[in-house]
Order: C-alpha cells, then structure tokens, then sequence
C-alpha cells in the first residue's frame, strides 16, 4: 500500500526483479516524501543495492513501476534516470581509481556547467571563465567534504575514510534532488561513523533534499533517519519511525534470529 | 634542407596526426582498434579524388576527406560500438579490411587494387606542418577540459561515468569520429606526398602501426603518443635495409610494451606546467600511506 | 599423414601454452585491465604470423592431396566432395570432445567455473595457472586442426589465421556465450558467404561477413542465443 501525496517525490510500485530463479526483489512497494532522511536497512541479500540499481536503470525490473517526481521512470537508462536529477554513491567503491580527487569531482560538475565543443577546442570564448568556475565549485565540495588538501592526489591512493567522503562529495556534485546513499559507513571506525553521521546530517539540512541511505550500522541509521523501511530475501518486512522498527518482531527476527522455545 | 630530410619531416607530420586520432579514441577512451588505416584510405581517396578529377584546390580535398573518414566512422561506429572493448578491437580489424576491399572492387571510380597514381604533390612541408600544429592544437585543447576528463571516465569506468549521468554510448561515438576525422586527414596528406596510393598501403599493418606507436608512447599521454611517433618513425627509416621484418617489430613491440611497461613511455603523465604539480602530488602520496600505516 | 597431423595439433597446442607463459602469465599476474591482455594476443598473432613470414615466407603453398578429394554423391540428392565430408564428420567429432570434456569431466567443469570468476575458482583449490594451461592447450589443439583442413582445401600462406574474424563474426551472430549459437551462426554465415560468392560475386564474399556483423549488432546485439552475464554493480 502506497500512499502517494503531493509530496512523494519517489515512489515504487510492486516492483519484482528475478536473477536467474531467484527473486532478489520481490512485490516491493514503498514511497518517500520530498526532504525526507530515509533509512533502507535489512540483513545482506536483501536485495536493498537490487532496489537503487532497479531505480537509477542499472537493472530493469521484471515487472513494476518506479515513479520519481511524479514521472514514470521505470523503463529509463541509466544516464537518463540520473539526468531527472538523482546521485548515488556504491558500496564498493566507484571512484576513477587513477584520476586525482578534483578531477573526480570536476567530472561530476561538469555535468551541469558545461560549455560547447567550440569552446573546448578553441579554449576560446567562455571557457577560461568556465573552467575556472567548474574547478571553483569542485574545491568547494572538496572542502565540504574535508579533503581540499588533497585534491591533487590521485583517487587510489587516498585513505579508505578518504575515498568514501570522496564519493559522497562527487555524488552531492551533480546537485541531485535526491541522493542514494549505499553503505556510506562501512569499513568504518567510530570515529569516522560519527563524523559521517554529522556530515550526512549536515548536508541534509543545508540542502533539503531528499536521501535514502542503506546502511548495516544500526547506530546511524537510527539516529538519522526519520522513516526506515526494512527487507529481508526480497520482501519488505517492516516500515516505520525508528521507534516501531527497533521493536518490530520481524526486523529481530530477521537480525538476530527466532527464539528458540526452551 | 635536402629533400630526404624534408621527406622524413613531412612523414612525421602525417603519422603524428594519424595517432594523434588514434590516441583520443584508445588512450583517452579505450576503445583498442586495430583498422583506423582504413579510414586514412578513406581520406586518402577522397582527397585524390577531388584534386585530380574534379580540380578542387587541395585544402578543401584533404578537409572534404576528414570528414568523409569521419561520416564512415559515424555511421559503421553506431551498431559497432555496441560491442564492448574486447570484441570492438576484433571487429575494428574487419572494418578496416572491408574499406580496403570496397577500395579494391571500386572499378573505374577507385582504379582499384592496381592504385591511383598521379596525384598532385600538395603535401609540401609547409602544409603538413601546418596541418599538424593546428590539429595538434584543437587536439589538446580538447583533452584539456570536460571532454578530456569525459572522455576518461568512459574508460575508466563506464558504469560509474554513466551513473554520474554520461551517455557513454555518445561519447564513444565521438570519441571515434574525431579519431575518423584526423586519420582522414593523414591519408590526404599521404595521398598528396606519395603522389600514388594503392589500397594495401591502408591494410591492417597500416593500422598495427598506428596503434603500436601509441601504445608505445603511452596509453592515455597525447605527447607520450607524439614522442612515440618521432622515435618510431626515425627507427623505422634507419633500419629501411629490413623493412620484411616490420610487422614483426611492430608486433614485437606491442607484447612487449604490455609485458614490461604497459603504461608506454609517458605513461598517463603529459609534458606542461602540470607536471610540477604531478611531481607534488606524488610526494603528498608517499605522506599519505604513511599516514595509512599509523591508522593500522 | 596422421603422424604429421598428429604431431602439429600437439606442437600447436604447446606453442600456445608457450605464449601464455611468456606473454599472457605477466601481464595477468600485473594487473586486472584485460585491454593490455588484449593488446598483447592482437601483438602475439602478428608476431607467430610473422615469423612464418620471415623464416619461411610468405607465398602460397599447394600441400599435397593428403585427405581424400573425390567426388561423392550423397543420397542422390548432389555431389560433394569427400573432403568436405571428412572436414564435417571432424568438425562434429572435435565439437563433440570438446562438449564433453566441458560438461563431463572434472577439469571442464573447473574451466567453466573459471570463467565466471578466475580468483574464486582459485580459492576453491583450483591450480589456476595449470588449467589456464590446459585451456590455451585444447584451444591451440583445436585451432590447428582447422588450420590443417583449411590449407590442405585451399592453400597454406602465414595469413591463414584471419579467416579467425570471420569466427568471431559467427560467434556474434549466433550470441557470445553459447557454443551451440556459435556453430549456428558458423553455420549460417557460410552458408551466406557461398550464396553470395555463388550468385553474386566472389569479391563481395568477405563483405557480407562484414554487412552481417553490422546487421546483427543493429538488430539483436545478443546475438540469436546471446546470454547476458551483467556486471555486478
């Protein structure tokens, strides 16, 4: 049951993706409200990465819609899904392993402050202004994210804390009006989640868009977000403030295990 | 200047603009090909074509040819780009065979496997430099800046880039008619120094020499891949005496190159006031997995 | 005969274990990016070519009638060499070995784990670098007996090995990934190629390899039992 209000800027609609017999997806129905801190938790296998790369058109679902601000984007690829203005960062890491941190980030601002082909090949026109801008917008969020210092090294060699803040910094880039976050704390320590909690917090409000984050760390996902949805094998088992999912029984269940009857 | 020297220079020019074309589409994008010869025997033809039956002045044969090379690279590079990395490289070979044969049974039009001969002597060295400092120009113009940098993640990492909103599918395709665009042009420019082409002088050892130069000279450097041009171009007139033995150098060269320094010379750097700022960054790194140690 | 054909299918299949020790091993060991793997067989099968080129030369070689070559007349219905019938039953015998020792036996099925993930079907105590072996073996094996064959029909010269993109073309029509797809499509763009050859003209022959590929790609990228492996994002 999917409410859809004025505000539902993301909305699924039994959505069902197969991979070979197995449904890693399964009758998935569920909608976020625009500005919305929204938590996607569930143990691994879930199918919670399935669910963003069924969204951002990595995958096409085999049946099912998904509507994003309003339209229906289900049958969308990839570059075109992100073009309705949506980010994501990866559990395992996507940077451009060789290029530097700027160039990383730069890749992602370009995307909305470009200049022609003219230009490009001219270096005449608007470009030195351009480029100086591109590069200008890219320290920002380089500093924002903490790492103006390092902006020159390449992306490989950064520490792991580093690189996850890097992508956080290149999705926030493309100026999204959503933004998908995958595992944005793991292999983290304490420390490093803290930080990471204040950051996405930070962010959040600064910004007022809308992020969905799947995360395995309990303490973030608790604390952040103010609607969580949880899964298990595919299904959705569980929706709810963090309150109603921390007591939920099939969210311990799925966690920590059924009691055994003595 | 005695006109040997000459010679040399003006062959340096047009190689250098060959793999400079060469170089965007496989060093900067990846894509490895190994049948760009065709689309200089596109140039080639169009440009011989113009001047001798139809009397165009040369400037506008040799550009009618670049972009007629780059309209055979639009519309074979649609369908054929859909191949990924691997299997393009082996229907590259095909394409650049196939012009070759299309050259070959053109009949009257194309004089066909015995050669066009004839052709006015417009590449005088005074042309070809010209020709290669402008391209040369918009060339790294182009890969200093958002194409440059699109380019590169395409290669990099073409999900990850479309996942940032690229159409990598897009890229590609223009990524390949400019390489269609600036081998069009060596091979008019060939065209008017031999005075005579034949279509085996564009068959696949054309191409295996293309891009055994670039990737000798580096994979992702355009001054790795001029650099690679003027050393393999020297090499190759002074040991003229066994020129059977070319293919197999150049083959040689290639596995080997991927064996010992698969980055080529240069590797990803590029000679300019970036380097001092490589050079810095590279320190800042040798700092940083210090740091990691400690963290440990 | 069978000696000679004997001893050149292992010569051949040692020769490729050779050039993936002393090229492919280093490179693989290096680095995860295929293109140098890529770069380096493209450069390995001039320089083998070449080689021949150099040391032997590169003219055109009638070999003598070693298999049989006389007419044959099939149920009535048209005549066909025995050549070409011989050349079929060991297409069909060498496709079947192959097919057996992939699904049958113990070393096939570890090649076929192999080639979903090389470093796993390691862990699972696979000797990886031996199988790899084995495989560039059976693949050098198979590929000289379809050297032998196609110089004792035509003739023999060092370019032989580029009827190999019209292989490729093959396994792109009847869809990468599908052995039962590739000697479809092997069989299909023959047939195209002798039709054209036959009633249009010999030159365009090679073309139509070419004109399907595009076809293909344009209308079914997949290929006609194209399977799919996405990358795990």
């Amino acid at each position: 049951m999917t409410e859809i209000s004025d505000n539902t800027i993301l909305s699924l609609d039994h959505l069902t993706k197969y991979f070979g017999g197995v449904p890693a997806v399964n009758d998935i129905s569920f909608s976020i409200e625009e500005g919305e801190l929204a938590g996607l938790i569930g143990p691994n296998g879930a199918g919670k990465t399935t669910i963003f790369n069924l969204i951002t058109g990595v995958y096409h679902p085999d049946s099912g819609k998904i509507f994003f601000g309003g339209e229906d984007i289900t049958s969308l690829k990839t570059y075109q899904a992100i073009g309705k203005r949506m980010a994501r960062t990866f559990q395992n890491l996507r940077l451009f392993p060789n290029s530097t941190a700027l160039e990383n980030v730069m890749v992602a601002v370009q995307q909305h402050h470009s200049y022609s082909f003219g230009e490009a090949v001219t270096h005449l026109g608007g470009w030195r202004k351009k480029e100086k801008e591109i590069k200008a917008r890219s320290m920002n969020i380089l500093s924002r994210v903490g790492l103006e210092q390092r902006s020159e090294q390449k992306a490989r060699t950064l520490p792991y804390g580093m690189q996850r803040r890097l992508e956080i910094g290149r999705a926030l880039a493309l100026e999204p009006k959503f933004l998908f976050l995958d595992e944005p704390a793991a292999g983290m320590n304490p420390e490093e989640v803290n930080d990471l909690n204040a950051l996405i917090i930070d962010i959040h409000r600064e910004r007022k868009f809308t992020i969905l984050v799947i995360e395995h760390h309990m303490d973030v996902v608790m604390e952040i977000c103010s609607h969580i949805i949880c899964m298990n094998f595919g299904n959705k088992i569980a929706e709810g403030t963090p309150v109603e999912i921390q007591s939920h029984p099939e969210v311990l269940k799925a966690y920590l295990g059924e009691e055994v009857d003595e | 200047m005695s006109a040997y020297t000459e010679g040399i220079l003006i062959l340096l020019c047009i190689n250098a603009i060959a793999a400079m074309g060469v170089s965007l589409l496989t060093g900067y994008t990846g894509i490895f090909t190994l049948g760009h010869a065709g689309y200089m025997a596109v140039g080639a033809y169009t440009a011989a074509i113009l001047t001798l039956r139809y009397n165009f002045f040369f400037i506008p044969a040799i550009l009618t040819g670049g972009v007629l090379a780059a309209l055979v690279a639009y519309i074979i590079g649609v369908p054929t780009l859909k191949l990924v990395g691997d299997y393009y490289a082996i229907a590259s070979i095909g394409l650049g065979e196939a012009i070759r044969l299309i050259l070959e049974n053109g009949g009257k039009f194309t004089r066909g496997a015995r050669g066009f001969p004839g052709i006015p002597s417009y590449s005088t060295l005074a042309v070809a430099f010209c020709f290669f400092i402008i391209m040369a120009f918009l060339m790294f113009n182009l890969i200093h800046g958002r194409f440059g940098r699109a380019f590169k993640a395409c290669r990099d990492d073409y999900i990850a880039a479309s996942l940032l909103g690229y159409d990598t599918a897009r890229y590609r395709i223009l990524s390949l008619v400019i390489s269609g665009f600036y081998c069009g042009i060596a091979g008019a420019l060939l065209g008017g120094f031999l005075s005579f082409i034949q279509p085996v002088m564009f068959d696949m050892m054309k191409s295996t020499e293309i891009t055994s130069v670039v990737v000798f000279g580096g994979l992702g450097s355009m001054s790795g891949t001029l650099l690679g041009v003027i050393i393999i171009t020297l090499v190759t007139e002074l040991f003229r005496p066994i020129s059977q033995y070319r293919m197999l150098i150049y083959g040689l060269i290639l596995v080997t190159i991927m064996v010992i320094r698969p980055e080529g010379i240069l590797g990803q750097y590029e000679f300019g006031p970036n380097i001092f700022k490589a050079l810095k960054a590279r320190a800042m790194e040798k700092y940083s997995s210090k740091d990691n140690r400690k963290t440990k | 005969m069978l000696v000679a054909s004997f001893i050149s299918l292992v010569g051949a299949g040692f020769t490729a274990v050779l050039t993936e020790r002393v090229a492919y091993k280093p490179i693989r060991e290096h680095t995860n990016n295929t293109l140098y793997l890529l770069i380096a067989s493209m450069g390995m099968s001039i320089v083998i070519e070449n080689i021949f080129v150099v040391t032997i030369g590169g003219r055109f070689r009638a070999l003598p009638d070693i298999i049989p070559t006389q007419p044959l007349n099939l149920f009535g219905l048209a005549t066909t060499s025995a050549f070409d019938v011989i050349s079929l039953i060991a297409a069909v015998v060498f496709l079947g070995i192959l097919q057996l020792i992939l699904t049958k036996t113990k070393w096939g099925l570890a090649i076929r784990a192999a080639a979903y993930n090389l470093r796993i079907a390691g862990l699972m105590g696979v000797n990886v670098n031996l199988l790899i072996s084995l495989t560039f073996f059976i693949a050098g094996t198979l590929a000289a007996v379809g050297g032998i064959f196609l110089s004792v029909r035509y003739t023999l010269y060092p370019q032989l090995g580029a009827i190999t993109i019209k292989a490729f073309v093959a396994a792109v029509i009847g869809g990468l990934g599908s052995l039962p797809g590739a000697v479809v499509g092997s069989i299909l763009l023959g047939l195209a190629e002798m039709l054209t050859a036959g009633f249009i003209s010999s030159q365009l022959r090679d073309l139509v390899v070419f004109f399907f590929l595009v076809l293909t790609l344009l209308i079914r990228p997949q290929g006609l039992f194209g399977k799919d492996i996405g990358e795990k994002v």
